[in-house]
């Protein structure tokens, strides 16, 4: 668990993070993985290939930093 | 599933203010056994999507924390919480998460204080 400390830390070194918040992100980064890997083998099976590959994952949209992200979403709500 | 995976966790470049690749992201050993339970015994992953998914997850990470935090520092606290969490999950889209985490919490706060009020005897 301490990566996914480093990884929140990174986001914001003074931000504090209780021991059940970090068993809450644990918990749910894995279920995103499952839940992806899950979506892309349907692709996969789809595409008849026992490998699973980049291009399966291609449902990824580009990168975008959180808080870009956050703040493309407020715009859109205020917008609606 | 964060197993400290190769040594101890590292102090982000030991402080010298630089950001290094295995600090950014979860351990690729983890995330690729995730991904291989998920998957049939026959299924291979390959090592760029699986370098894919670790970028993911670590985005994804970043994203629900900084939501939570937001709600945090609006509310004047300094700590998140498991509550949090589950808040920006369902905040996030991501409401299918939220509802099982929130039992499951329940159920690790429970064992939690079950191990506090009853610690191991020694001896």
């Amino acid at each position: 668990m301490s990566h996914i400390r480093t990884i929140i830390k990174l986001e914001d070194p003074d931000l504090r993070v209780s021991k059940d918040a970090l068993m809450a992100v644990n918990t749910a980064a894995e279920t995103f993985v499952e839940q992806f890997v899950q979506e892309a083998y349907t692709c996969c099976a789809e595409d008849r290939k026992k490998c699973l590959s980049y291009d399966h994952l291609d449902f990824v949209p580009e990168r975008v930093k959180a808080e870009d992200a956050l703040r493309e979403r407020s715009a859109a709500g205020k917008g609606g | 599933m964060m197993d400290n995976v190769g040594g101890s966790s590292s102090n982000i470049a030991e402080n010298s203010g630089i950001i290094r690749e295995q600090d950014r992201l979860l351990p690729i050993a983890n995330v690729g056994k995730i991904m291989k339970q998920i998957l049939p015994p026959n299924a291979k992953i390959s090592k760029e999507s699986k370098e894919t998914m670790q970028e993911c997850v670590s985005e994804f990470i970043s994203f629900v924390t900084s939501e939570a935090s937001e709600k945090c520092r609006k509310e004047r606290r300094k700590t998140v919480n498991g509550d949090d969490i589950c808040w920006a999950l369902g905040s996030l889209g991501f409401d299918d998460y939220a509802e099982p985490l929130r039992r499951y919490l329940q159920r690790y706060r429970e064992q939690e204080l079950d191990r506090a009020n009853n610690p191991p005897k020694r001896g």
